[in-house]
């Protein structure tokens, strides 16, 4: 067995990598053809401030920051719901306060630096045990809910309207979907770090799109695309003592530039051949 | 029985008042044309059939039941002005046709082998079978608009009302999608309700024609509509004389 999987640390990071690579691209899927590809960011900054505020109060920080994402997904939902011209001006404040949050509390908190760092960018080797369950265990219900309300969600993302008129519960799905992303950005903060949680959702997602047919099909690539960038980013973190976030991100940079090239390429043949 | 009904419906945006007490009402199995000039509320009215909106004052019925009461979604189809907003959604006609099916499933459930088969059916039916694995952004504003007929199919709603279908189209796919419309109310008996912009052309296709602008201005069969003097221009008729519930013009 190579070096990097004798390890427990690695052997942790891999089994909460490969479940939040699983949950990313779906949930990003959706988030992008919503025009809402910036929630992921500004939840991001919502989880820190979660963060910090757990260690302030000596709450586990991945559960603060759930709890102050999954409240900041449900405000914003509710407040786009209610003022959709407002949409991304709403997005933003929420983006700010979560951010001067964070900055206020983690100066307070006076934490350790190096652990702060690492719900920034990502690190492998302060994933302990109670992190990895939580996180498989938030990733499984993610994963089932979205089964459980899939192809509402697929009309929903694709025709609003229609789907309210068909009798769909849109406001009720729309919350959900709310809800599913803001768990996602939690869980993943430790493996990716809150800088480049939206990263996970966003790039694998475009890379599959310059490849893929159909729906099914984009979301299907995706996983897979966000798989290989999460092992290869992990490895990579392992040997060369690099944060994981940035290993990770950029592989799925790479798949993203191979797949846009790949695509152009087809795109420029056929132009050729007409 | 009445698939709409509305009763002195007043709607408004701020500072706009859009229908000031408009009455009409479509019977089931009716094919209905709504013109009027933009701006003059079509969509609005659309939207307050389907319960989209909610009318400030006055009553909107479905099939018999105040808008707020009614359950039976399922028996209704919408497709709205822009029904495509986002060119880059990756789905597949089969895969937009398959949405007609999931009010119909209900949550947690997978489609099956005989929704597919309504699914094909549907896309046969608009003579889009070919084109199931074409992206559907990909397709002509014409072949867009027969997928969106075709979901309406696979939902198998009794009434269809449609925004619009024909903008940005041209004459030849104009005409074929009204040829569709015209077969589906006579074959299927569906009830079409569908505003267009194309007053001669939709008027030798439905049974009925509806004027918008802010009420009723014309309501009643389009061959009186398409006699001269009142087309396009319904000269001489007072809105109140023209307004009736459609049945005996
Ligand atoms: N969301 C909205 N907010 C404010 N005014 C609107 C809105 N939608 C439509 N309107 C106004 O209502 C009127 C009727 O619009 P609409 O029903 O779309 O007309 P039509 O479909 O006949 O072109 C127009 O004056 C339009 O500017
Ligand atoms: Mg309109």
């Amino acid at each position: 067995m190579p070096e990097v999987f004798q390890f427990d640390f690695m052997q942790r990071a891999f089994i909460a990598g490969i479940s939040i690579g699983l949950i990313c691209p779906v949930i990003g899927m959706f988030i992008i053809m919503r025009r809402q590809s910036l929630i992921g960011d500004g939840l991001g900054h919502i989880a820190f401030a979660g963060v910090a505020t757990g260690w302030l109060l000596g709450i586990y920080p991945v559960m603060s920051a759930t709890i102050f994402t999954v409240a900041a997904a449900l405000g914003i939902e509710e407040l786009r719901a209610r003022r959709p011209a407002f949409a991304d001006m709403i997005l933003a404040i929420f983006f700010y306060t979560g951010m001067a949050l964070a900055v206020l509390f983690s100066s307070m908190s006076r934490a350790n630096n190096v652990n702060l760092m690492s719900y920034l960018f990502g690190s492998i080797v302060t994933v302990n045990l109670l992190d990895v369950q939580v996180i498989v265990g938030l990733a499984a219900v993610v994963l089932l809910v979205m089964r459980h309300i899939f192809k509402e969600l697929v009309f929903t993302t694709f025709d609003e309207e229609a789907a309210v008129v068909s009798g769909l519960p849109v406001r009720k799905i729309n919350l959900v979907i709310a809800l599913l992303t803001a768990l996602t950005v939690s869980i993943s903060m430790r493996i990716v770090g809150v800088l480049l949680v939206a990263a996970l959702m966003i790039v694998p997602v475009a890379a599959s799109l310059q490849i893929s047919a159909g729906f099914r099909n984009t979301i299907v690539n995706a996983v897979l695309i966000s798989e290989v960038s999460v092992v290869s980013g992990l490895v990579g973190s392992f040997y060369l003592n690099l944060a994981s976030g940035g290993t990770i991100v950029l592989s799925a940079v790479f798949l993203f530039i191979l797949s846009f090239g790949l695509r152009q390429a087809v795109l420029d043949r056929y132009r050729a051949a007409k | 029985m009445y698939a709409f009904e509305l009763e002195d419906v007043m709607f408004a945006y701020p500072n706009n008042i859009v229908l000031d007490r408009l009455n009409f009402k479509v019977e089931l199995g009716d094919f209905v044309a709504m013109i009027g000039p933009n701006g003059a509320g079509k969509s609005t009215v659309l939207k307050l059939c389907v319960g989209l909106l909610r009318p400030i004052s006055g009553q909107v019925k479905i099939l018999g039941e105040p808008v707020a009461a009614f359950r039976n979604w399922q028996r209704i189809a919408y497709v709205s002005q822009n029904p495509l907003r986002e060119r880059s959604f990756p789905a597949t006609v089969a895969e937009v046709v398959a949405m007609g099916r999931v009010a119909a499933l209900g949550m947690g459930r997978d489609i099956r082998k005989e929704d597919r088969e309504i699914i094909r059916q549907s896309l046969e039916w608009v003579g889009m079978y070919e084109h199931r694995r074409d992206i559907i952004g990909r397709l002509s504003g014409g072949q867009q608009q027969r997928v969106m007929i075709a979901r309406a199919l696979a939902a198998q709603a009794a009434i269809l009302v449609l925004d619009e279908p024909t903008a940005g189209i041209d004459s030849a796919a104009t005409d074929a999608i009204y040829a569709l419309l015209r077969k589906l109310n006579s074959s299927l008996e569906t009830t079409i309700v569908v505003v267009s912009h194309d007053v001669e052309g939709i008027a030798q296709y439905a049974g009925k024609v509806i004027k918008i602008n802010k009420g009723a201005e014309y309501y009643g069969s389009s061959e009186t509509f398409r006699k001269p003097g009142i087309c396009p221009k319904n000269k001489g008729r007072e809105p109140s004389d023209a307004v009736g519930d459609g049945s005996h013009a």
